[in-house]
């Protein structure tokens, strides 16, 4: 009987919000007969009513039912209105509860109270029962678009959850990968006799397009290069362990064998070995290609053998403090159309020679006014530190960098590997 | 990076301005990919205003320039100032693409290639 369930939910406007949702309502009253007026006429309305009898049933109704509105009565034994509300404000689930407060007439101090208590809205009575249930309706109008807001809240939450994930998976993925180039980078100190290795490596992502090594071929020839890909990332660093395998490989082939260039990498000579290279590793159309220098060290005569596509040419800093570079500007490699200088130089390597090969992100590092560090620093950096370690070295040169840049981190990736020739123990 | 394009009589001028580098290299690719649509055989590119280039940039200039060479075309460089003069030349570009000291020497130069 209190109950009009033929009703359908469209005539019984004006309330209005989403079809699937059943609104709670909690009437806390200690008049019976209030209570029961109001409870049919809500539920008339396809609203789920429950009731309490004061302020201490109704809060643990409240905890119970967490209803969305909220019809409190002011005066109350057994916790009265204003104590009930405070209590429901300060309770960190229910404290978004919608709650019309009934106050006596013209009590303009209650009101102040009632607000100061916490309650959303207010009504006097005695009361237009037509008053009160459109107030109800704003209210639950209210709570309608909160519960919408709390929603998509969720939302996000749970696809940021997904996000992060996905974003530590890939982290975790990057940093295998440059682990795994890292791992491929060769050791420092005393490599072999008569030589002394030192580099730094910094990629400006996790993954970078610079790779530099030293091989040794045979007992008596020591090939090394720096090689620098275009572009940045993941697609860079692919390419650029590609190539640095290729050389591996092919610098570590069986001498007899009858390596991809005819008679076999250890023979070749580095313009050989570049062009070799610029047809293996071809652009696509992001205009992909590199730039390398390649050096064959025999350690018996101390002659070095080198060529080079488009890289910054190397210095060497001789011990007695003169320096020189050692290549001549020229094109990138991987454009199969351009012609190759396909010409290798000599030098002679002597005892307490350095030579340092590095790519371009180390000097076109920028400062605030956006003046590149440039070559000539980098030249003036090398020779300073000719007299410490190379370790100290490479350290002081980076530092100088960084001190030119105050602060900002390298744009490029930053490689720079120095090789020191000390006393050859190696006896024809 | 800015990206300007001027249709002429005998040749499309683009005008670049800013940062040419691995993160705007969608945004040449894209002005170029539709002047190689729209059927134009000479391209000058003015690089005057500049202020940065990277070797992402070198290899889009060294890949246009083929492009263009293939179908009997050609592309000039204009005015290339202070820093990103350095880098082509450092790379030895100017061998490859022409660089030219006014638009109308570019366009008056590849106008008779």
């Amino acid at each position: 009987m209190l109950d009009t369930p033929a009703t359908s939910r469209a005539e019984r406007a004006p309330f209005r919000w989403p079809k699937s949702w059943v609104p709670t309502i909690l009437i806390i009253d200690d008049d019976n007969m209030s209570r029961r007026i109001l409870d049919t006429r809500l539920r008339a309305t396809g609203c789920r009513v429950v009731q309490a009898e004061n302020g201490r049933e109704g809060l643990s109704r409240a905890r119970q039912e967490r209803p969305d509105l909220i019809v409190l009565d002011w005066m109350m034994p057994e916790m009265a209105g204003p104590e009930f509300c405070a209590i429901l404000k300060a309770d960190d689930v229910l404290k978004t509860t919608h709650v019309i407060m009934l106050t006596a007439k013209g009590e303009t101090a209650s009101l102040v109270k009632a607000f100061e208590a916490g309650a959303d809205d207010y009504i006097a009575k005695p009361y237009e029962p037509e008053v009160l249930m459109a107030r109800i309706a704003a209210g639950l109008q209210a709570r309608a678009l909160q519960r919408h807001v709390e929603e998509i809240n969720e939302q996000l939450r749970q696809t940021n959850a997904r996000l992060v994930e996905h974003q530590q998976l890939q982290e975790e993925d990057l940093s295998h990968a440059a682990e795994f180039v890292r791992a491929m980078l060769p050791p420092s100190g005393p490599i072999m006799p008569g030589v002394r290795l030192a580099w730094r490596f910094t990629p400006s992502l996790r993954l970078g397009g610079d790779i530099f090594n030293v091989h040794p071929i045979t007992e008596r020839m020591v090939g090394l290069y720096i090689l620098d890909m275009s572009g940045h990332g993941v697609g860079a660093a692919l390419r650029a362990v590609s190539t640095a395998t290729i050389l591996q490989a092919g610098w570590g082939a069986p001498l007899a064998g009858s390596g991809p260039i005819g008679p076999g990498w250890r023979e070749a000579d580095p313009a050989q070995i570049l062009s070799h290279l610029d047809r293996l590793m071809p652009s696509g159309d992001d205009g992909e290609h590199f730039t390398i220098w390649l050096g064959v060290w025999d350690r018996r005569t101390g002659i070095m053998t080198y060529a080079l596509g488009g890289h910054p040419a190397p210095i060497l800093v001789r011990a007695g403090g003169a320096v020189e570079r050692l290549g001549e500007p020229s094109l990138p490699l991987g454009f199969s159309w351009l012609p190759q200088s396909g010409h290798n130089a000599t030098v002679t390597l002597v005892e307490g020679d350095r030579l340092i090969l590095f790519s371009d992100g180390l000097f076109e590092a920028f400062s605030a006014d956006g003046e590149p560090w440039g070559i000539a620093r980098l030249e003036d950096a090398c020779r300073k530190t000719r007299h410490v370690s190379l370790e100290a070295a490479l350290t002081a040169i980076v530092q100088e960098v960084q001190d030119w840049q105050q602060g900002t981190s390298f744009r490029d990736d930053l490689a720079i590997m120095a090789f020191q020739v000390g006393k050859q123990e190696y006896e024809p | 990076m800015h990206i300007e394009k001027v249709v002429l009589r005998n040749a499309v001028l683009v005008k670049l301005a800013g940062r040419f580098e691995f993160g705007t290299r969608n945004e040449y690719k894209r002005a170029i990919g539709q002047i190689v649509q729209e059927g134009h055989f000479r391209l000058v590119l003015d690089l005057e205003q500049v202020t940065f280039l990277d070797s992402s940039a070198l290899g889009l200039l060294l890949l246009t320039d083929q492009n263009f060479k293939l179908k009997q075309g050609s592309v000039g460089l204009v005015k290339p100032t202070g820093y990103v003069r350095q880098v082509l030349e450092l790379a030895n570009l100017p061998k490859v693409i022409p660089v030219y000291d006014s638009v109308d020497d570019a366009i008056n130069a590849t106008a008779v290639v």
